[in-house]
Parts: C-alpha cells; sequence; structure tokens
C-alpha cells in the first residue's frame, strides 16, 4: 500500500464510515432514546453499522499495522546510496515529529475500547448509546491523528 | 423523521446567478441571504452582520466581496465559494473561518455534491484545516500542495544531518545538529552527498552542467507559483533565503558544497514556513 492509498483507505474508514456514519447514526439513536425525536426505524442503520463492525475492525487494524511498519526504528538505518540516506534521514525526523509508535498505541487501545462496548451492546438504551458514542468519537480522533510520512521514493 | 427543533436556517446561500448551486443547495434546505440575485455587497454585508445566524454559506459571488468574507468571517464558520468555470487548487485561505472554493463548475454541480458537501462540512471542518481531504470530496474540494518547498526542506533536513556529523569545524557541527533538532544520531552520510550536483540530482534534474541556468529558472518558477507570488523575492519570509539558496547552487565547481550558512538560513526559514500552513 502506497502512503496515498493508505491516506484514502484511513479517509474511507474514518470518515466514510465512522464519523459520517456510525457516529451520525449513534446521535439519531442518542435523540430517539432521550424522546428528542421520533422514529420508528431510527434504530435500523445503526444495528446495520452494528453488524459490520467485525469487517470494519479488520480494515482498522489493517491501517494502524501499516502505520506502525513505519514507526520501526530501523527504517531510518538504510544508508547504502544518497537517496536512500535522503530516506533515512526523513524516517528519523519523522520519527521524532510525530511520535508514531505512542499514536499506534492510542489508536489500538481506542480500537479495542470500541470493540469491547460493540461485543458488549446487546441492547440500547440511553447509557450504551451515550458510551458508544464518546468512545467511537475517540477512535475517530486517534485515527485522524495518524499521518503518512511522505518521502520522494519511500 | 419528525424534528422537534430546527437547525435549518444555520446553512446560508447566495447565488448572483439563481444558478444550479441555488438551486440544490435550497434544495437541502439552505435559507436565501435576503438581498437581490445580484447584490453582492449587500449579501457580504449580510453575512458579517447577521453571525450568529449562520453557520455554513454557499457563495456565488464576486471576487472584492469574497476578500471581505475571509477577511471578516470569524472562527467556526464555514464558506465555499463556487464559480461558473469553477476553481483550482489553491492554498487554504489565511482566515478565521474555513473559506473553501470548489473545483466543480457549478453548472456540473449535482445535488448528491450539495449534499456530500453539506454532510463533509457538517463534521469534518477540522480535517480540512489540516488541509487533508476526506476522499469523497476529492472532485469538489482539494489543496495546492507545496511539494517542491517540501522537497527542498527534506534534501536541506539531509543535508544538515550530514554537517552534523562531517567533516566541518566544531561550530558549523553545531549548528547543523541545531538547526535539524534531531535528538538521534542520522547515520552518516555516502561520499559526496552535499555537493551542488549531488543536491541538483536529488531535487530531480540531471547533472548536466551546462543546464544549471535552466535549472535555477525552473525551480525560481515553481516556487514561486507555490508560495504564490508572480517574483520569488516577493515572499517575505522564503524570497531572499531561497533566492540565495537557488544563487550559491548555480556556483561552479558543481563538485563543492552548497554555502553553509545559506543552506542553515533556507532550511530554518523553510521549516518555519511548512510548520505554520
Amino acid at each position: 500500500m502506497t502512503d496515498h492509498e493508505w491516506s484514502r483507505a484511513r479517509s474511507d474508514f474514518n470518515h466514510g464510515w465512522l464519523k459520517n456514519r456510525f457516529v451520525v447514526a449513534l446521535y439519531r439513536a442518542d435523540r430517539i432514546v432521550s424522546g428528542a425525536v421520533v422514529d420508528e426505524t431510527g434504530f435500523d442503520a445503526l444495528w446495520a453499522l452494528l453488524r459490520e463492525w467485525p469487517e470494519r475492525l479488520r480494515d482498522a487494524f489493517e491501517l494502524v499495522d501499516w502505520y506502525s511498519r513505519i514507526a520501526d526504528p530501523s527504517l531510518g538505518d538504510r544508508k547504502e546510496c544518497s537517496a536512500s540516506y535522503l530516506q533515512s534521514v526523513t524516517v528519523l525526523r519523522w520519527q521524532q515529529a510525530e511520535r508514531p509508535e505512542l499514536k499506534t498505541r492510542v489508536a489500538i487501545e481506542a480500537l479495542e475500547v470500541l470493540d469491547a462496548e460493540i461485543c458488549a451492546s446487546t441492547h440500547l438504551s440511553a447509557e450504551s448509546v451515550g458510551r458508544l458514542r464518546v468512545k467511537a468519537q475517540s477512535l475517530a480522533s486517534a485515527i485522524s491523528d495518524l499521518t503518512a510520512l511522505r518521502v520522494p521514493g519511500f | 423523521m419528525s424534528e422537534k427543533g430546527s437547525n435549518l436556517s444555520k446553512r446560508v446561500v447566495f447565488d448572483h446567478d439563481r444558478g444550479t448551486m441555488f438551486r440544490f443547495a435550497t434544495g437541502h434546505s439552505f435559507v436565501t441571504i435576503p438581498v437581490g440575485q445580484r447584490e453582492d455587497e449587500l449579501a457580504c454585508c449580510w453575512l458579517l452582520d447577521e453571525c450568529h445566524s449562520w453557520t455554513i454559506a454557499f457563495l456565488h459571488i464576486d471576487e472584492l466581496q469574497w476578500k471581505k468574507l475571509v477577511d471578516g468571517a470569524p472562527k467556526g464558520k464555514v464558506l465555499v465559494r463556487f464559480s461558473t468555470s469553477g476553481y483550482h487548487p489553491a492554498e487554504l485561505e489565511k482566515s478565521e473561518a474555513l473559506c473553501l472554493r470548489c473545483l466543480k463548475k457549478t453548472t456540473k454541480l449535482s445535488s448528491s455534491d450539495i449534499g456530500t458537501l453539506v454532510a463533509v462540512l457538517n463534521d469534518s471542518t477540522d480535517i480540512l484545516r489540516k488541509r487533508q481531504v476526506p476522499s469523497g470530496l476529492a472532485d469538489l474540494i482539494s489543496f495546492r500542495e507545496p511539494h517542491r518547498l517540501r522537497s527542498l526542506e527534506t534534501l536541506l533536513g539531509a543535508v544538515m544531518a550530514a554537517w552534523s556529523l562531517g567533516h566541518k569545524g566544531a561550530d558549523e557541527r553545531k549548528k547543523a545538529k541545531e538547526a535539524l533538532c534531531l535528538d538521534m544520531t542520522p547515520p552518516v552520510p555516502p561520499d559526496g552527498f552535499t555537493e551542488r550536483s549531488s543536491l541538483w540530482r536529488h531535487l530531480g534534474f540531471s547533472q548536466d552542467a551546462t543546464k544549471v541556468d535552466s535549472y535555477v529558472i525552473k525551480m525560481t518558477d515553481e516556487l514561486s507559483l507555490e508560495l504564490g507570488v508572480k517574483d520569488l523575492l516577493d515572499d517575505p519570509k522564503l524570497g531572499r533565503p531561497l533566492t540565495d539558496l537557488l544563487v550559491s547552487l548555480s556556483q561552479k565547481p558543481y563538485d563543492e558544497e552548497v554555502d553553509f550558512a545559506v543552506a542553515v538560513r533556507s532550511f530554518n526559514a523553510l521549516r518555519r514556513y511548512l510548520k505554520s500552513r
């Protein structure tokens, strides 16, 4: 996967699915359970998205896994020719600025926390919808924080 | 679904042509700004005076009024400008508000384009502020990326790394290390990495010494374009250091290094510029 493909995949998951569908469905469910709106089919979309979760979870782990591979310090060791020297220094600078090992940890933790909450959500109450929303938004924030390394020819 | 409260008045539209964009926006519950069709200036005044009554504005408006809005619209507002000929990817406008230009011509817009924009703008302004575009918006919004400035900064970073270890005096090694701000020890560079000919090669030019003048012209044009200035020296922050760098790069002999002080100054200026974007 190139950095461009990774950015696209991240956007598809984080914006296309998590923020624009899942979180939106949770907000809608929140308003239904609180009585702010009346919508007899309002939970259908949320249940459908919850059924998609195992597949989305795999996508998300793949995204984080690709990103974490750039965090490998050995990537900064290549120095066979001047082009890879340029890449090595750029990787080291990016690793220092981005702190990818820390961001990877945060993203994986957010994924696991949301996964556990979804697995525990056998019925939807005001409390469970609220917890899901907070955890989904934490995950969205953690995934947004991952920034691909862009080095020409890398 | 029935709603007990409404947020619809938060989206407003002005289109001095009352064309496709206007039709689709009103179809997506945008409220028309209460001015005449051709009253761009009044529309601008209304937007600035009535900030409390809108959050997202879709505008087909003239350049002068757009500039006033970019200068005056407060934080939290999102403005999207449309045009009959569409816009090219550009730098993100320097504004408190998020000010975007739609790439697509108004005549080519569809109702779903407007719907997609609304969905993203309701939710993802933070990512757009970072100049990242959700994939669903790629044919509607795009930002110009300063690829040449970035590649120059990347290259000079590697030059600093080489100098921080290399054959220069202790004072220069220290200065290069300070400029680089790298806690880890960089790898040892290959021979000749910091020579002018090597730097030209890394910038994508061949090592043909007879063509260096044309490389300088091309680089100057590309850097000016990315900085949005006609003449590179017109840019107050980067104009002078980058011009000095190109002069130093163009000097013979090409198997010698670029000027140390000039390179450090350019690197620092580039890094600050790219960080502040």
